[in-house]
């Protein structure tokens, strides 16, 4: 038997919630304005360069927005992934009721696990053009602390007094949803009271783009940058690279309870899988993407009639959505024809080890709201992907409020959540 | 070394106000965004900086000024006045050398 099934017999496993939500992103640098925009299809995707290959797009997070959030928190310049980063997780935490740094045993119970794709790519990328470059010895002195991934998990746990279990996840562009699960296990085993999860992404300096656009995967195509990424769209050509952090303060539902806080969802499920094919290409039959999901609801325990909602990978590519669909038919059969899907990358842009937390901040205000937010550019939907993508916000039936966020990595790396609905 | 400054020290002052504004979240602008930095706050006992922290502003003044900061000039670096003294006198040692050369050339 295993300890997972054995824990669940003996009642010990926990219930996990969610009381906390932080983002700087394209589309805002508070989750107020973050879930407006998303409900307003207000996209936060700009025009970066035209060249040969046509035009680059780039969803940055707007620098005032970060000015704001940076001096409202203290927090002090280090590498971009690291700002965005802490500035999600303090907002994430205050949000959660917590006041200043953890005390007392709290400190000791209280984690942060969080992903990234590439981590210090972009401080990395400035140091090495100094020296080989520029032909300029002296790179920064801190270059090996800031590089390394882990300076996002260290800089929040000394602002907060973080001490309990941390480490990155590092899983492409499903890092963050990877984060959000592995902080849900170590909560659910008892390991903490408190997790603070997520993910960031700083992936627009020159040598990244540069990197992306060789593999054929940015939309390139004129015309307004707001409709530049186009999910399920029979018109795609690819994802708009973007910024920004994503963060959740994850608790044991006793813990939360017990102090009072407000619960925006419990986070119910969580599957992952691997699909061991190829370094870029999606699986075609999209079934290593459907055994994420699957585990998800099995992990919770729940039918797939109850579930109302799913907020897509949805980057765009020809391939991603045309195998995320054939995945969201192959797990939920004819109900898949109604069930509402959408992605949120046209707004947020595609921030790839962020994403999973990002779009998870969606996915939690669905179930809190009852209203999933829809899709943008998606006009001429694609026969290919047979699936009900929700071109307007949409509220979502009471006996249905469970919504599933999926994240699928390059390299078949899956991981799928699963949200549930905090009965009042 | 003198702690009170004139004339270029400012600009000085404002460079290693800048710098340390990069490196620390301490707030030394008022709200017209100018510098309150004391020239006489020592870098570790007021300011905070552990000798991690000071690397870090030492490399970003280095970066604003122009000039290098040797690892046993650093060190006996205590107040922000030393840091500016350091470099006027840097600076100042450096046109010395230049002169004759911008002479020679005429």
């Amino acid at each position: 038997m295993s300890i997972e099934r054995v824990l669940e017999n003996s009642g010990m496993r926990e219930e996990v919630v969610v009381t906390g939500l932080g983002v700087a992103s394209a589309a805002g640098v508070d989750v107020a304005t973050y879930w407006n925009r998303l409900l307003r299809l207000d996209s936060g995707v700009r025009r970066r360069s035209e060249g040969a290959g046509g035009t680059l797009y780039e969803a940055a997070v707007d620098e005032a927005g970060l000015a704001g959030a940076k001096a409202e928190f203290g927090v002090r310049a280090t590498d971009r992934v690291v700002t965005l980063m802490t500035i999600a997780c303090h907002q994430a935490w205050k949000d959660a009721g917590f006041q200043g740094p953890a005390k007392g045993r709290l400190s000791q119970r209280a984690g942060a696990i969080l992903g990234s794709g590439l981590g210090g790519i972009q401080f990395q990328e400035e140091q090495i053009w100094r020296l080989l470059g520029s032909r300029d010895d002296r790179i920064h002195p801190h270059t090996v602390p800031r590089v390394s991934t882990t300076a996002m998990v260290t800089d929040i746990a000394r602002a907060l007094d973080l001490r309990g279990p941390g480490f990155v996840v590092s899983s492409a562009c499903a890092s963050a949803a990877h984060a959000l699960g592995q902080a849900m296990r170590t909560i659910s085993y008892g390991d903490a009271d408190v997790v603070v999860c997520g993910g960031a992404e700083a992936p627009l300096g020159d040598f990244s783009v540069r990197a992306f656009s060789l593999l054929g995967v940015l939309a390139h195509s004129t015309g307004d940058p707001k409709s530049a990424c186009k999910p399920f769209d029979e018109r795609r050509d690819g994802f708009v690279l973007g910024e920004g952090a994503g963060a959740l303060v994850l608790e044991s539902a006793h813990h939360a309870r017990k102090r009072g806080a407000r619960i925006y969802a419990r986070l119910a499920g969580y599957g992952q899988s691997l699909g061991a094919y190829h370094a870029v290409h999606a699986r075609p039959d999209g079934e290593d993407a459907a055994l994420a999901m699957r585990l998800a609801l099995q992990d919770a325990r729940v039918a797939m009639e109850q579930v109302g909602y799913v907020n897509a990978h949805g980057t765009g590519t020809r391939e991603n959505d045309v195998a995320e669909s054939r995945a969201i038919q192959s797990v939920f059969g004819t109900q898949a024809t109604h069930l509402p899907v959408s992605s949120i990358k046209p707004i947020t842009g595609h921030t790839l080890g962020a994403a999973g937390a990002l779009e998870a901040v969606a996915t939690v205000k669905t179930v809190e709201t009852g209203i999933a937010p829809p899709s943008g550019n998606c006009i001429f939907a694609d026969p290919a992907c047979p699936v009900r993508v929700i071109t307007e916000p949409t509220e979502i039936p009471k006996r249905a409020r469970f919504a599933l966020s999926n994240s699928f990595g390059f390299g078949n790396v899956n991981a799928a959540l699963l949200f549930a609905e905090e009965e009042s | 070394m003198t702690e009170i400054l004139f004339g270029d020290d400012q600009t000085l002052l404002s460079a290693v106000a800048d710098a340390l504004g990069k490196v620390t979240a301490l707030d030394i602008k008022d709200n017209m965004g100018v510098s309150t930095l004391n020239p006489s706050s020592r870098l570790r006992e007021d300011l905070g900086l552990d000798s991690f922290a000071a690397l870090e502003l030492l490399f970003e003044i280095e970066d604003r000024v122009g000039i290098r900061i040797p690892q046993e000039e650093a060190s006996k670096l205590e107040t922000v006045a030393d840091v500016v003294t350091f470099i006027r006198e840097t600076l100042a040692g450096r046109a010395q050398e230049q002169r004759p050369l911008t002479e020679a050339a005429r």
